[in-house]
């Protein structure tokens, strides 16, 4: 299995400078826009990457650090990571609004909690519907982040599909919500772990490669939607020829809308 | 600014003046509140409730244009809904 092992590392690598470009840039952008909110997402690549490298060593086994250290470790940036998502998709898209935010959040440390308390006992023989719940937990945690996150973004994207707003924002949007089905679809997998397999076994291997496959799908989808380079944005922009508006001083300004609104309104010559 | 653009679109159906219009005026209600010295693109959430509540809510008054509350209660609904413009048109 020295093939997959490769590969399974190859890509976590990939993932790995992806996630930590996009994580960097987002901090770059926060710097230049003071758009709070985004430290979130900035976080969320952060806490994934360090959740990657915790999975090799993990994976790896090295005893210098200690598996059920690197595990506990790794759990609290698993579980910060997908706060870090939530209170993204809160800041960004329902600030002041009603939304499922405090059901999300309750569920996702109601299910964390099980989740760890499961695990914290796995040393222990763990019945088969035992440890699907362990699994289960974590896709249930993974996948109403993630579809939640890309329900906001592509509720967006519907309602502002005609309006007056440069495409490649509406794109922005779109690639956004399909980039989250990736990370939802990835969860999906973990259920299907073999219980106690070692990391040799070909069932192991294969879904493991599935899991990362999916996962960079998410972070290609999502480097061009957050990094998106200005040659994507002219082609998303092609036909879209956007008014300059007139530099008016305050008084021409006003003495405009005023010679609108006493002609009955606008009617495209005044 | 997108969200400029968006709510300028609204607010020009609305009061029933061009959209440039209707962009410069909630361009200069920004000025107004926040100081020329803030850039469009710094401009948050938050910023913009309180420009849409305040300058230009006065400046609506000013004009003489009726039922100023009802046009602010839809902006700053339309500005809740679509906050998600502001990221999204910025990073």
């Amino acid at each position: 299995m020295l093939g997959a092992e490769v590969i399974i590392f190859t890509m976590g690598a990939i993932l790995f400078i992806i996630n930590l470009f996009i994580g960097s840039y987002l901090l770059i952008r926060i710097r230049k826009t003071d758009l709070s909110n985004i430290y979130w997402l900035s976080f969320y690549f952060f806490f994934t990457v360090i959740e990657y490298l915790l999975r090799m060593v993990y994976a790896a086994g090295r005893p210098s650090v200690g598996v059920n250290s690197i595990s506990w470790i790794y759990f609290i940036f698993n579980l910060t990571g997908h706060f870090s998502l939530i209170f993204f998709v809160k800041y960004t898209f329902y600030t002041d609004r009603k939304s499922s935010f405090s059901f999300i959040l309750i569920s996702v440390i109601i299910t964390k909690i099980f989740n760890i308390v499961l695990y914290a006992i796995t040393d222990i023989e763990l019945s088969a519907v035992l440890y699907l719940s362990v699994q289960g937990s974590t896709t249930f945690i993974i996948s109403i982040t993630s579809f939640w996150l890309s329900y906001a973004s592509l509720s967006a994207y519907h309602k502002i599909k005609r309006s007056e707003i440069s495409p490649w924002v509406k794109k922005r949007y779109l690639i956004v919500g399909i980039s989250a089905i990736f990370l939802a679809a990835q969860s999906f997998p973990i259920i299907l772990f073999p219980y106690r397999a070692s990391f040799e076994s070909p069932l192991m291997a294969t879904i493991t490669i599935l899991i990362v496959f999916l996962n960079i799908i998410f972070a290609v989808l999502s480097l061009i939607a957050w990094v998106m380079p200005k040659k994507i944005k002219d082609y998303f922009n092609r036909n879209y020829s956007k008014s300059e508006d007139e530099d008016l001083s305050e008084e021409e300004l006003l003495a405009q809308v005023k010679l609108q609104l006493s002609k009955g309104g606008f009617n495209g010559n005044n | 600014m997108e969200i400029i653009n968006y709510l300028g679109e609204y607010l020009s159906k609305i009061i029933n003046i061009s959209p440039p219009a209707a962009r410069g005026l909630i361009k200069l209600a920004i000025k107004e509140e926040l100081g020329s010295f803030k850039p469009l693109d710094h401009v948050n959430y938050k910023d913009l409730k309180l420009v849409i509540e305040n300058s230009l809510k006065q400046r609506l008054l000013k004009l003489e244009i009726n039922e100023e509350e009802v046009i602010i209660e839809i902006l700053l609904d339309k500005l809740s809904k679509f906050q998600s413009l502001i990221s999204m048109s910025n990073i």
